[in-house]
Protein backbone atom coordinates (compact mmCIF):
# COMPACT_ATOMS: atom_id res chain seq x y z
CA UNK A 1 0.00 0.00 0.00
CA UNK A 2 2.72 2.31 0.87
CA UNK A 3 4.52 1.90 -2.38
CA UNK A 4 1.48 2.40 -4.19
CA UNK A 5 0.97 6.16 -2.40
CA UNK A 6 4.52 6.74 -2.93
CA UNK A 7 4.02 5.41 -7.08
CA UNK A 8 0.66 7.77 -7.14
CA UNK A 9 2.40 10.84 -5.44
CA UNK A 10 5.68 10.63 -7.65
CA UNK A 11 3.61 10.29 -10.71
CA UNK A 12 0.87 13.03 -9.35
CA UNK A 13 4.59 15.58 -8.97
CA UNK A 14 5.12 14.90 -12.48
CA UNK A 15 2.33 15.63 -14.09
CA UNK A 16 2.16 19.26 -11.94
CA UNK A 17 5.89 19.49 -13.40
CA UNK A 18 4.52 18.44 -16.70
CA UNK A 19 1.54 21.06 -16.81
CA UNK A 20 3.64 24.09 -15.32
CA UNK A 21 5.81 24.06 -17.85
CA UNK A 22 3.67 23.73 -20.76
CA UNK A 23 1.38 26.64 -18.87
CA UNK A 24 4.74 28.89 -18.25
CA UNK A 25 6.17 28.55 -21.80
CA UNK A 26 2.60 29.08 -23.39
CA UNK A 27 1.43 32.13 -21.11
CA UNK A 28 5.01 33.77 -21.28
CA UNK A 29 5.79 33.62 -25.33
CA UNK A 30 1.73 34.79 -25.82
CA UNK A 31 1.99 37.72 -23.69
CA UNK A 32 4.22 40.45 -25.27
CA UNK A 33 4.95 44.19 -23.64
CA UNK A 34 3.95 43.12 -19.96
CA UNK A 35 5.99 46.10 -18.76
CA UNK A 36 4.30 48.30 -21.33
CA UNK A 37 0.99 47.10 -20.41
CA UNK A 38 1.58 47.18 -16.54
CA UNK A 39 2.90 51.00 -16.90
CA UNK A 40 0.27 52.00 -19.64
CA UNK A 41 0.70 53.86 -22.76
CA UNK A 42 2.42 57.17 -21.66
CA UNK A 43 5.63 55.23 -19.79
CA UNK A 44 8.99 55.90 -21.62
CA UNK A 45 11.08 53.68 -23.61
CA UNK A 46 13.75 53.71 -20.54
CA UNK A 47 10.38 53.21 -18.15
CA UNK A 48 9.20 50.36 -19.91
CA UNK A 49 12.85 48.49 -20.37
CA UNK A 50 13.72 49.39 -16.48
CA UNK A 51 10.35 47.60 -15.02
CA UNK A 52 11.61 44.80 -17.77
CA UNK A 53 15.00 44.52 -16.11
CA UNK A 54 13.28 44.73 -12.65
CA UNK A 55 10.97 41.86 -13.33
CA UNK A 56 13.91 40.06 -14.92
CA UNK A 57 11.77 39.66 -18.16
CA UNK A 58 14.90 40.51 -20.24
CA UNK A 59 16.21 36.88 -19.58
CA UNK A 60 15.92 33.95 -20.88
CA UNK A 61 12.74 31.88 -20.60
CA UNK A 62 14.19 28.99 -19.15
CA UNK A 63 16.40 30.50 -16.44
CA UNK A 64 13.26 32.23 -15.20
CA UNK A 65 11.18 28.57 -15.67
CA UNK A 66 13.77 27.09 -13.57
CA UNK A 67 14.01 30.08 -10.73
CA UNK A 68 10.35 30.03 -10.71
CA UNK A 69 9.81 26.21 -9.82
CA UNK A 70 12.45 26.56 -7.35
CA UNK A 71 10.68 29.65 -5.53
CA UNK A 72 7.65 27.36 -5.93
CA UNK A 73 8.85 24.31 -3.95
CA UNK A 74 9.98 26.90 -0.93
CA UNK A 75 6.59 28.34 -1.18
CA UNK A 76 6.80 31.27 -3.20
CA UNK A 77 5.36 31.89 -5.84
CA UNK A 78 6.24 35.71 -6.60
CA UNK A 79 4.56 38.89 -6.52
CA UNK A 80 1.48 39.86 -8.48
CA UNK A 81 2.20 42.67 -11.26
CA UNK A 82 -0.61 44.93 -10.67
CA UNK A 83 -1.05 44.83 -6.95
CA UNK A 84 2.04 45.06 -4.38
CA UNK A 85 1.00 41.39 -3.09
CA UNK A 86 2.40 38.01 -2.67
CA UNK A 87 0.57 35.37 -4.73
CA UNK A 88 0.54 33.55 -2.35
CA UNK A 89 -1.33 35.36 -0.23
CA UNK A 90 -3.87 36.52 -2.20
CA UNK A 91 -4.86 32.83 -3.18
CA UNK A 92 -3.98 31.19 0.59
CA UNK A 93 -6.47 33.85 2.04
CA UNK A 94 -9.31 32.77 -0.63
CA UNK A 95 -9.26 28.83 -0.74
CA UNK A 96 -10.47 28.51 2.13
CA UNK A 97 -13.86 29.82 0.95
CA UNK A 98 -13.48 27.41 -2.29
CA UNK A 99 -12.22 24.30 -0.55
CA UNK A 100 -15.00 24.48 2.33
CA UNK A 101 -17.68 24.92 -0.56
CA UNK A 102 -15.91 22.33 -3.27
CA UNK A 103 -15.96 19.40 -0.14
CA UNK A 104 -18.97 20.29 1.26
CA UNK A 105 -20.80 20.36 -2.14
CA UNK A 106 -19.03 16.93 -2.76
CA UNK A 107 -20.00 14.82 0.65
CA UNK A 108 -23.54 16.32 0.13
CA UNK A 109 -23.83 15.69 -3.55
CA UNK A 110 -21.99 11.98 -2.40
CA UNK A 111 -24.80 11.16 0.02
CA UNK A 112 -27.83 12.29 -1.89
CA UNK A 113 -26.24 10.84 -5.44
CA UNK A 114 -25.26 7.14 -3.57
CA UNK A 115 -28.74 7.12 -1.98
CA UNK A 116 -31.10 7.81 -5.34
CA UNK A 117 -28.64 5.38 -7.16
CA UNK A 118 -29.43 2.47 -4.78
CA UNK A 119 -33.06 3.04 -4.48
CA UNK A 120 -33.72 3.32 -8.47
CA UNK A 121 -31.62 0.60 -8.50
CA UNK A 122 -33.27 -2.05 -6.21
CA UNK A 123 -36.84 -0.14 -6.80
CA UNK A 124 -36.75 0.36 -9.82
CA UNK A 125 -40.71 0.91 -11.72
CA UNK A 126 -41.77 4.47 -11.21
CA UNK A 127 -39.40 5.41 -8.96
CA UNK A 128 -36.27 4.34 -11.30
CA UNK A 129 -37.76 6.39 -14.27
CA UNK A 130 -38.05 9.18 -12.16
CA UNK A 131 -34.72 9.53 -11.41
CA UNK A 132 -33.47 9.00 -14.91
CA UNK A 133 -36.06 12.03 -15.87
CA UNK A 134 -34.42 14.01 -12.99
CA UNK A 135 -30.74 12.85 -13.88
CA UNK A 136 -30.99 13.93 -17.35
CA UNK A 137 -32.72 17.29 -16.27
CA UNK A 138 -29.97 17.69 -13.73
CA UNK A 139 -27.73 16.92 -16.13
CA UNK A 140 -28.57 19.21 -19.09
CA UNK A 141 -29.23 22.74 -16.73
CA UNK A 142 -25.72 24.35 -16.23
CA UNK A 143 -25.06 25.37 -12.99
CA UNK A 144 -24.85 28.88 -13.38
CA UNK A 145 -28.98 29.12 -14.96
CA UNK A 146 -29.40 26.81 -11.68
CA UNK A 147 -28.04 29.17 -9.60
CA UNK A 148 -29.78 31.83 -11.20
CA UNK A 149 -32.97 30.25 -10.85
CA UNK A 150 -32.30 29.47 -6.88
CA UNK A 151 -31.36 33.27 -5.93
CA UNK A 152 -34.78 34.62 -8.13
CA UNK A 153 -36.82 32.34 -6.00
CA UNK A 154 -35.03 31.60 -2.49
CA UNK A 155 -33.41 35.22 -1.99
CA UNK A 156 -35.25 37.66 -3.78
CA UNK A 157 -39.45 36.15 -4.52
CA UNK A 158 -39.07 34.00 -0.63
CA UNK A 159 -35.80 36.23 0.98
CA UNK A 160 -34.80 33.37 2.91
CA UNK A 161 -31.54 33.53 2.33
CA UNK A 162 -29.00 36.21 1.50
CA UNK A 163 -28.35 36.40 -2.92
CA UNK A 164 -24.74 37.66 -1.59
CA UNK A 165 -22.57 37.66 0.17
CA UNK A 166 -19.98 35.28 2.31
CA UNK A 167 -19.45 34.96 6.20
CA UNK A 168 -16.11 32.94 7.59
CA UNK A 169 -17.02 29.38 8.42
CA UNK A 170 -14.92 30.06 11.83
CA UNK A 171 -16.32 33.00 12.56
CA UNK A 172 -20.60 32.42 12.53
CA UNK A 173 -21.28 28.28 11.49
CA UNK A 174 -24.82 29.49 11.10
CA UNK A 175 -24.14 33.03 8.82
CA UNK A 176 -21.87 30.23 6.76
CA UNK A 177 -24.36 27.71 6.24
CA UNK A 178 -27.00 30.42 5.23
CA UNK A 179 -24.61 32.08 2.53
CA UNK A 180 -23.49 29.02 1.51
CA UNK A 181 -26.59 27.06 1.13
CA UNK A 182 -27.35 28.52 -2.55
CA UNK A 183 -24.08 27.89 -3.68
CA UNK A 184 -23.93 24.31 -3.02
CA UNK A 185 -27.30 23.44 -4.28
CA UNK A 186 -26.36 25.46 -7.46
CA UNK A 187 -22.83 22.86 -7.90
CA UNK A 188 -24.64 19.71 -6.56
CA UNK A 189 -26.85 19.11 -9.04
CA UNK A 190 -24.99 18.23 -11.71
CA UNK A 191 -22.41 16.12 -9.59
CA UNK A 192 -25.85 14.62 -7.80
CA UNK A 193 -27.04 13.80 -11.73
CA UNK A 194 -23.71 12.09 -12.68
CA UNK A 195 -23.26 10.02 -9.95
CA UNK A 196 -26.10 8.95 -9.34
CA UNK A 197 -26.83 7.82 -12.89
CA UNK A 198 -23.15 5.48 -12.51
CA UNK A 199 -24.27 4.31 -9.16
CA UNK A 200 -27.25 2.91 -10.30
CA UNK A 201 -26.35 1.28 -13.27
CA UNK A 202 -23.41 0.06 -11.43
CA UNK A 203 -25.95 -1.47 -8.45
CA UNK A 204 -28.05 -3.27 -11.16
CA UNK A 205 -24.97 -5.10 -12.33
CA UNK A 206 -23.63 -6.48 -9.42
CA UNK A 207 -27.83 -7.41 -8.15
CA UNK A 208 -27.83 -9.37 -11.44
CA UNK A 209 -25.04 -11.44 -10.26
CA UNK A 210 -25.38 -15.27 -9.40
CA UNK A 211 -23.36 -14.86 -6.08
CA UNK A 212 -26.53 -12.01 -5.21
CA UNK A 213 -28.72 -14.60 -6.48
CA UNK A 214 -27.25 -17.16 -4.29
CA UNK A 215 -27.55 -14.57 -1.21
CA UNK A 216 -30.97 -14.17 -1.77
CA UNK A 217 -31.63 -17.91 -2.02
CA UNK A 218 -30.18 -18.35 1.73
CA UNK A 219 -32.71 -15.83 2.86
CA UNK A 220 -30.25 -12.61 4.05
CA UNK A 221 -33.08 -9.27 3.68
CA UNK A 222 -32.16 -6.56 1.20
CA UNK A 223 -30.74 -4.94 3.35
CA UNK A 224 -27.80 -7.06 4.60
CA UNK A 225 -27.43 -7.95 0.47
CA UNK A 226 -27.40 -4.31 -0.84
CA UNK A 227 -24.89 -3.24 2.43
CA UNK A 228 -22.82 -5.98 2.70
CA UNK A 229 -22.50 -7.18 -0.61
CA UNK A 230 -23.81 -5.14 -3.37
CA UNK A 231 -22.56 -1.50 -2.55
CA UNK A 232 -18.48 -2.64 -2.27
CA UNK A 233 -18.59 -4.30 -5.86
CA UNK A 234 -20.85 -1.37 -6.96
CA UNK A 235 -19.19 2.07 -4.69
CA UNK A 236 -16.03 1.88 -6.87
CA UNK A 237 -17.95 3.20 -9.90
CA UNK A 238 -19.31 5.84 -7.86
CA UNK A 239 -16.18 7.23 -6.56
CA UNK A 240 -14.39 7.44 -9.31
CA UNK A 241 -17.46 9.45 -11.41
CA UNK A 242 -17.02 11.52 -7.87
CA UNK A 243 -13.58 12.37 -8.17
CA UNK A 244 -13.83 13.13 -12.03
CA UNK A 245 -16.96 15.31 -11.37
CA UNK A 246 -14.59 17.27 -8.35
CA UNK A 247 -12.46 18.27 -11.24
CA UNK A 248 -15.21 19.72 -12.61
CA UNK A 249 -16.16 21.32 -9.77
CA UNK A 250 -13.19 23.45 -9.51
CA UNK A 251 -14.54 24.99 -13.09
CA UNK A 252 -18.00 25.46 -12.15
CA UNK A 253 -17.12 26.94 -8.67
CA UNK A 254 -15.64 29.70 -10.53
CA UNK A 255 -19.11 30.72 -12.37
CA UNK A 256 -21.05 30.39 -9.44
CA UNK A 257 -18.69 32.02 -6.80
CA UNK A 258 -19.41 35.27 -9.39
CA UNK A 259 -22.97 34.65 -8.97
CA UNK A 260 -23.03 34.51 -5.78
CA UNK A 261 -20.01 36.90 -5.17
CA UNK A 262 -17.96 34.55 -3.02
CA UNK A 263 -14.21 35.65 -2.20
CA UNK A 264 -12.83 32.67 -3.65
CA UNK A 265 -10.26 31.63 -6.06
CA UNK A 266 -12.52 31.78 -8.88
CA UNK A 267 -13.33 35.12 -8.02
CA UNK A 268 -9.59 35.79 -8.03
CA UNK A 269 -9.32 33.70 -11.39
CA UNK A 270 -11.69 35.98 -13.64
CA UNK A 271 -9.97 39.05 -12.02
CA UNK A 272 -6.46 38.25 -12.55
CA UNK A 273 -6.55 36.16 -16.12
CA UNK A 274 -8.48 39.13 -17.54
CA UNK A 275 -5.35 41.78 -16.20
CA UNK A 276 -3.10 39.33 -18.00
CA UNK A 277 -1.08 38.50 -14.51
CA UNK A 278 1.06 35.40 -14.99
CA UNK A 279 2.14 35.21 -11.78
CA UNK A 280 -1.06 34.97 -10.04
CA UNK A 281 -2.58 32.76 -13.01
CA UNK A 282 0.42 30.68 -12.34
CA UNK A 283 -0.13 30.39 -8.70
CA UNK A 284 -3.48 29.32 -9.37
CA UNK A 285 -2.75 26.91 -11.96
CA UNK A 286 -0.48 25.34 -9.40
CA UNK A 287 -2.92 24.95 -6.04
CA UNK A 288 -5.75 23.53 -8.78
CA UNK A 289 -3.69 20.85 -10.17
CA UNK A 290 -2.64 20.03 -6.75
CA UNK A 291 -5.89 19.82 -5.21
CA UNK A 292 -7.27 17.44 -7.92
CA UNK A 293 -3.53 15.49 -7.70
CA UNK A 294 -4.94 15.05 -4.06
CA UNK A 295 -8.30 13.93 -5.01
CA UNK A 296 -7.32 11.69 -7.63
CA UNK A 297 -4.72 9.87 -5.01
CA UNK A 298 -7.87 9.60 -2.31
CA UNK A 299 -10.08 8.33 -5.16
CA UNK A 300 -7.98 5.44 -6.17
CA UNK A 301 -7.19 4.76 -2.07
CA UNK A 302 -11.00 4.53 -1.96
CA UNK A 303 -11.18 2.18 -4.80
CA UNK A 304 -8.62 -0.18 -3.88
CA UNK A 305 -9.69 -0.27 -0.23
CA UNK A 306 -13.36 -1.14 -1.41
CA UNK A 307 -12.63 -3.25 -3.91
CA UNK A 308 -9.08 -5.54 -3.77
CA UNK A 309 -9.36 -6.26 -7.26
CA UNK A 310 -8.60 -2.85 -8.45
CA UNK A 311 -5.58 -2.62 -6.10
CA UNK A 312 -2.77 -2.50 -8.33
CA UNK A 313 0.79 -1.35 -7.92
CA UNK B 1 -33.40 -43.70 -1.59
CA UNK B 2 -35.62 -44.29 1.06
CA UNK B 3 -38.28 -40.95 1.97
CA UNK B 4 -38.95 -38.33 -0.23
CA UNK B 5 -36.99 -35.24 0.31
CA UNK B 6 -38.54 -32.80 -2.03
CA UNK B 7 -41.60 -32.95 -3.37
CA UNK B 8 -43.22 -30.71 -5.99
CA UNK B 9 -46.75 -31.13 -6.88
CA UNK B 10 -48.96 -29.50 -9.44
CA UNK B 11 -46.21 -26.47 -9.74
CA UNK B 12 -47.46 -23.83 -12.43
CA UNK B 13 -45.39 -20.27 -12.50
CA UNK B 14 -46.65 -17.13 -14.29
CA UNK B 15 -44.55 -14.27 -15.64
CA UNK B 16 -46.82 -11.09 -15.85
CA UNK B 17 -45.29 -8.14 -17.16
CA UNK B 18 -47.93 -5.50 -18.39
CA UNK B 19 -50.80 -7.52 -18.85
CA UNK B 20 -49.69 -9.80 -20.87
CA UNK B 21 -48.85 -13.41 -18.75
CA UNK B 22 -47.08 -15.90 -20.06
CA UNK B 23 -47.06 -19.58 -18.66
CA UNK B 24 -43.46 -20.55 -17.63
CA UNK B 25 -44.41 -23.90 -16.06
CA UNK B 26 -47.65 -25.77 -15.46
CA UNK B 27 -48.37 -28.70 -13.55
CA UNK B 28 -44.96 -30.09 -12.55
CA UNK B 29 -44.77 -33.05 -10.26
CA UNK B 30 -42.14 -34.75 -9.38
CA UNK B 31 -39.93 -35.45 -6.33
CA UNK B 32 -36.24 -36.21 -5.35
CA UNK B 33 -35.17 -38.72 -2.38
CA UNK B 34 -32.99 -38.75 -0.29
CA UNK B 35 -29.32 -38.91 -2.02
CA UNK B 36 -31.25 -38.99 -5.39
CA UNK B 37 -29.66 -37.12 -8.29
CA UNK B 38 -32.99 -36.04 -10.32
CA UNK B 39 -32.28 -34.85 -13.62
CA UNK B 40 -33.87 -31.85 -15.85
CA UNK B 41 -33.09 -31.80 -19.19
CA UNK B 42 -34.93 -29.30 -21.91
CA UNK B 43 -34.02 -26.72 -24.48
CA UNK B 44 -33.33 -23.25 -23.83
CA UNK B 45 -36.52 -21.51 -22.41
CA UNK B 46 -38.17 -24.98 -21.84
CA UNK B 47 -39.06 -23.77 -17.66
CA UNK B 48 -36.09 -25.91 -16.12
CA UNK B 49 -34.15 -23.14 -14.72
CA UNK B 50 -37.14 -21.84 -13.50
CA UNK B 51 -37.88 -24.85 -11.57
CA UNK B 52 -34.77 -24.46 -9.48
CA UNK B 53 -35.24 -20.86 -9.04
CA UNK B 54 -39.11 -21.46 -7.41
CA UNK B 55 -37.17 -24.19 -5.13
CA UNK B 56 -34.86 -22.04 -4.04
CA UNK B 57 -37.40 -18.90 -3.20
CA UNK B 58 -35.98 -17.00 -5.97
CA UNK B 59 -39.52 -16.93 -8.05
CA UNK B 60 -42.51 -17.01 -6.51
CA UNK B 61 -44.92 -20.03 -7.29
CA UNK B 62 -48.15 -18.94 -8.96
CA UNK B 63 -49.62 -22.29 -8.15
CA UNK B 64 -49.29 -25.60 -6.61
CA UNK B 65 -47.14 -26.71 -3.63
CA UNK B 66 -43.30 -27.27 -2.59
CA UNK B 67 -42.78 -30.03 -0.38
CA UNK B 68 -39.27 -30.38 1.50
CA UNK B 69 -38.87 -32.57 4.34
CA UNK B 70 -42.48 -32.53 5.28
CA UNK B 71 -42.97 -29.06 5.21
CA UNK B 72 -44.85 -26.84 2.78
CA UNK B 73 -41.90 -24.03 1.60
CA UNK B 74 -43.97 -22.60 -1.15
CA UNK B 75 -44.19 -19.56 0.25
CA UNK B 76 -41.69 -19.34 2.89
CA UNK B 77 -40.85 -15.90 4.62
CA UNK B 78 -36.92 -14.67 4.75
CA UNK B 79 -36.19 -16.16 8.11
CA UNK B 80 -37.81 -19.85 6.99
CA UNK B 81 -35.16 -19.58 3.47
CA UNK B 82 -32.41 -18.13 6.05
CA UNK B 83 -33.45 -21.67 8.31
CA UNK B 84 -33.79 -23.79 4.97
CA UNK B 85 -30.55 -22.76 3.78
CA UNK B 86 -29.03 -24.97 6.03
CA UNK B 87 -30.41 -28.11 4.40
CA UNK B 88 -30.85 -26.63 0.12
CA UNK B 89 -28.00 -24.99 -1.47
CA UNK B 90 -27.26 -23.83 -5.04
CA UNK B 91 -24.82 -23.85 -7.55
CA UNK B 92 -24.97 -21.71 -10.60
CA UNK B 93 -24.34 -22.02 -13.77
CA UNK B 94 -21.62 -18.77 -14.76
CA UNK B 95 -18.45 -19.63 -12.41
CA UNK B 96 -17.57 -15.79 -13.25
CA UNK B 97 -20.37 -13.84 -11.61
CA UNK B 98 -21.47 -16.66 -8.97
CA UNK B 99 -18.17 -15.77 -6.48
CA UNK B 100 -18.22 -11.51 -4.95
CA UNK B 101 -15.46 -10.55 -6.44
CA UNK B 102 -14.18 -8.74 -3.56
CA UNK B 103 -14.32 -11.41 -1.25
CA UNK B 104 -11.19 -13.82 -0.55
CA UNK B 105 -12.12 -17.28 -0.93
CA UNK B 106 -12.18 -17.47 2.66
CA UNK B 107 -14.50 -15.40 2.96
CA UNK B 108 -16.85 -16.36 0.37
CA UNK B 109 -16.81 -19.88 1.71
CA UNK B 110 -17.07 -18.65 5.45
CA UNK B 111 -20.15 -16.46 4.19
CA UNK B 112 -22.62 -19.25 4.52
CA UNK B 113 -21.42 -20.07 8.10
CA UNK B 114 -21.13 -17.14 9.94
CA UNK B 115 -24.80 -16.24 8.46
CA UNK B 116 -25.70 -19.00 10.32
CA UNK B 117 -23.99 -18.39 13.61
CA UNK B 118 -21.03 -20.16 13.33
CA UNK B 119 -17.84 -18.54 15.00
CA UNK B 120 -15.20 -17.13 13.52
CA UNK B 121 -12.49 -20.15 14.87
CA UNK B 122 -14.55 -22.67 13.50
CA UNK B 123 -15.59 -21.29 10.76
CA UNK B 124 -11.85 -20.54 9.75
CA UNK B 125 -11.19 -24.84 10.50
CA UNK B 126 -14.26 -25.69 8.00
CA UNK B 127 -13.17 -23.71 5.55
CA UNK B 128 -9.60 -25.69 5.22
CA UNK B 129 -11.91 -29.31 5.40
CA UNK B 130 -14.03 -27.73 2.03
CA UNK B 131 -11.14 -26.59 -0.20
CA UNK B 132 -9.73 -30.28 0.56
CA UNK B 133 -12.97 -31.43 -0.03
CA UNK B 134 -13.04 -30.07 -3.42
CA UNK B 135 -9.40 -30.61 -4.46
CA UNK B 136 -8.31 -26.98 -3.69
CA UNK B 137 -4.52 -26.11 -2.21
CA UNK B 138 -5.21 -25.22 0.85
CA UNK B 139 -3.40 -21.43 0.45
CA UNK B 140 -6.35 -20.93 -1.82
CA UNK B 141 -8.29 -19.63 1.26
CA UNK B 142 -6.02 -16.12 1.33
CA UNK B 143 -6.29 -15.60 -2.68
CA UNK B 144 -9.25 -13.81 -4.67
CA UNK B 145 -11.68 -15.22 -7.51
CA UNK B 146 -9.87 -13.25 -10.19
CA UNK B 147 -7.04 -15.59 -9.61
CA UNK B 148 -8.51 -18.73 -10.26
CA UNK B 149 -9.72 -20.17 -13.59
CA UNK B 150 -13.31 -21.58 -14.35
CA UNK B 151 -13.13 -24.52 -12.94
CA UNK B 152 -11.24 -24.06 -9.96
CA UNK B 153 -14.21 -21.13 -9.00
CA UNK B 154 -16.93 -23.74 -9.59
CA UNK B 155 -15.08 -25.82 -7.36
CA UNK B 156 -15.34 -22.80 -4.71
CA UNK B 157 -18.78 -22.61 -5.31
CA UNK B 158 -19.90 -26.25 -5.07
CA UNK B 159 -17.14 -25.85 -1.65
CA UNK B 160 -20.10 -22.76 -0.59
CA UNK B 161 -22.50 -25.30 -1.22
CA UNK B 162 -21.34 -27.40 0.73
CA UNK B 163 -20.26 -25.38 3.74
CA UNK B 164 -23.79 -25.45 5.61
CA UNK B 165 -23.79 -29.51 4.74
CA UNK B 166 -26.89 -29.24 2.94
CA UNK B 167 -29.64 -32.56 1.92
CA UNK B 168 -30.32 -30.83 -1.19
CA UNK B 169 -28.14 -29.05 -3.76
CA UNK B 170 -29.63 -27.53 -6.61
CA UNK B 171 -27.39 -27.72 -9.88
CA UNK B 172 -28.48 -24.99 -12.51
CA UNK B 173 -26.21 -26.04 -15.48
CA UNK B 174 -23.18 -26.25 -13.06
CA UNK B 175 -20.65 -27.04 -15.62
CA UNK B 176 -22.16 -25.70 -18.77
CA UNK B 177 -19.60 -22.76 -18.58
CA UNK B 178 -16.95 -25.25 -18.50
CA UNK B 179 -15.03 -27.10 -21.27
CA UNK B 180 -15.05 -30.65 -21.84
CA UNK B 181 -11.94 -31.95 -19.96
CA UNK B 182 -12.63 -29.65 -16.87
CA UNK B 183 -16.48 -30.68 -16.91
CA UNK B 184 -15.84 -34.34 -16.67
CA UNK B 185 -14.16 -33.74 -13.54
CA UNK B 186 -16.07 -31.21 -11.94
CA UNK B 187 -18.77 -33.95 -12.70
CA UNK B 188 -17.24 -36.52 -11.24
CA UNK B 189 -16.57 -34.28 -7.62
CA UNK B 190 -20.51 -33.54 -7.84
CA UNK B 191 -20.44 -37.67 -8.12
CA UNK B 192 -18.01 -38.41 -5.23
CA UNK B 193 -19.21 -36.18 -2.79
CA UNK B 194 -22.85 -37.26 -3.09
CA UNK B 195 -21.46 -40.98 -2.71
CA UNK B 196 -19.42 -39.28 0.60
CA UNK B 197 -22.27 -37.04 2.01
CA UNK B 198 -25.19 -38.79 0.78
CA UNK B 199 -26.78 -35.45 0.15
CA UNK B 200 -29.16 -34.87 -3.32
CA UNK B 201 -28.98 -33.54 -6.34
CA UNK B 202 -31.26 -31.18 -8.89
CA UNK B 203 -29.32 -31.10 -11.59
CA UNK B 204 -30.57 -28.89 -14.34
CA UNK B 205 -28.88 -28.86 -17.85
CA UNK B 206 -29.56 -28.76 -21.24
CA UNK B 207 -27.26 -31.54 -22.11
CA UNK B 208 -28.08 -35.23 -22.05
CA UNK B 209 -24.09 -36.43 -21.69
CA UNK B 210 -24.06 -34.74 -18.52
CA UNK B 211 -27.40 -35.68 -17.30
CA UNK B 212 -26.61 -39.07 -17.54
CA UNK B 213 -23.84 -39.35 -16.48
CA UNK B 214 -24.93 -37.97 -12.93
CA UNK B 215 -28.62 -38.85 -12.90
CA UNK B 216 -30.61 -41.61 -11.44
CA UNK B 217 -33.89 -40.30 -12.74
CA UNK B 218 -34.63 -37.53 -15.91
CA UNK B 219 -37.44 -35.66 -16.53
CA UNK B 220 -37.67 -34.41 -19.68
CA UNK B 221 -39.44 -30.89 -20.25
CA UNK B 222 -40.99 -29.06 -22.87
CA UNK B 223 -42.43 -25.76 -23.23
CA UNK B 224 -42.92 -25.70 -19.18
CA UNK B 225 -44.63 -28.82 -19.32
CA UNK B 226 -43.08 -32.58 -18.12
CA UNK B 227 -43.45 -34.28 -21.43
CA UNK B 228 -41.37 -37.70 -19.90
CA UNK B 229 -39.88 -38.70 -16.77
CA UNK B 230 -38.14 -42.30 -15.41
CA UNK B 231 -34.81 -43.90 -15.01
CA UNK B 232 -31.92 -42.78 -16.47
CA UNK B 233 -31.44 -45.41 -19.16
CA UNK B 234 -34.51 -45.78 -19.82
CA UNK B 235 -35.52 -42.37 -20.68
CA UNK B 236 -32.10 -41.36 -22.33
CA UNK B 237 -31.81 -45.02 -24.46
CA UNK B 238 -35.28 -46.37 -24.95
CA UNK B 239 -37.69 -42.74 -24.89
CA UNK B 240 -41.52 -42.80 -25.31
CA UNK B 241 -42.37 -38.92 -26.01
CA UNK B 242 -41.68 -37.68 -29.74
CA UNK B 243 -39.86 -34.64 -28.12
CA UNK B 244 -37.50 -36.69 -26.18
CA UNK B 245 -36.50 -38.85 -28.90
CA UNK B 246 -35.66 -36.07 -31.19
CA UNK B 247 -34.18 -34.30 -27.97
CA UNK B 248 -31.62 -37.42 -27.68
CA UNK B 249 -30.64 -37.65 -31.71
CA UNK B 250 -30.09 -34.10 -31.75
CA UNK B 251 -26.86 -34.23 -29.71
CA UNK B 252 -24.07 -35.08 -31.89
CA UNK B 253 -21.95 -37.98 -32.35
CA UNK B 254 -18.34 -38.06 -33.63
CA UNK B 255 -18.50 -40.87 -36.07
CA UNK B 256 -19.70 -38.51 -39.54
CA UNK B 257 -21.28 -41.92 -40.59
CA UNK B 258 -23.37 -42.51 -37.68
CA UNK B 259 -24.04 -38.50 -37.49
CA UNK B 260 -25.38 -38.41 -41.42
CA UNK B 261 -27.94 -41.55 -40.32
CA UNK B 262 -28.85 -39.77 -37.04
CA UNK B 263 -29.62 -36.25 -39.31
CA UNK B 264 -31.56 -38.51 -41.54
CA UNK B 265 -33.83 -40.19 -38.77
CA UNK B 266 -33.89 -37.09 -36.83
CA UNK B 267 -35.77 -35.71 -40.29
CA UNK B 268 -38.10 -38.27 -40.48
CA UNK B 269 -39.38 -37.79 -36.84
CA UNK B 270 -39.51 -34.22 -37.55
CA UNK B 271 -42.24 -35.00 -40.51
CA UNK B 272 -43.98 -37.56 -39.04
CA UNK B 273 -44.73 -35.39 -35.57
CA UNK B 274 -45.86 -32.48 -38.04
CA UNK B 275 -48.01 -34.91 -39.93
CA UNK B 276 -49.30 -35.52 -36.50
CA UNK B 277 -49.71 -32.38 -35.59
Amino acid sequence: MLSFIAKRTLLALSQMLVISAVAFFLLYLSSSGIARTILGEQATEEQVAAKTAELGLDRPLPVRYVEWLLGVFQGDLGRSYFTPQDVSDALISRLPTTLSLLIATTIIAALIAFALGIAAAVYRGWLDRLVQILSIAGYAIPGFLFALLLVIVFAINLGWLPATGYVQLTTDPLGWLKTVILPIAALSIGVIAATAQQVRGAVIDVLRQDYVRTLRSRGLSEREIIFKHVLRNASGTGLTVLGLQFVGLLGGAIVVEQIFALPGLGTVAIQYTSRGDIPVVMGLLIITSLIVAVVNLLVDLGVGFLNPKARVA
Amino acid sequence: MSEQLLSVDKLGVDFTRRRTTFTALEEITFSIAEGETVGLVGESGSGKTTIGRSILGLVPPTRGTLTFRGEDITHASRAKRRELSRDMQVVFQDPYTSLNPSLTIEGILAEPLRAQGIDRREAGRRVKELLDRVRLPSDAAGRLPREFSGGQRQRVAIARALALRPRLIVCDEPVSALDLTTQQRVLDLFIEIQRDTGCAYLFVSHDLSVIRHVSHRVIVLNRGKIVESGGVEKVTSDPDDPYTQRLMMSAPLPDPGAQRERREELEKLRVDSERAA
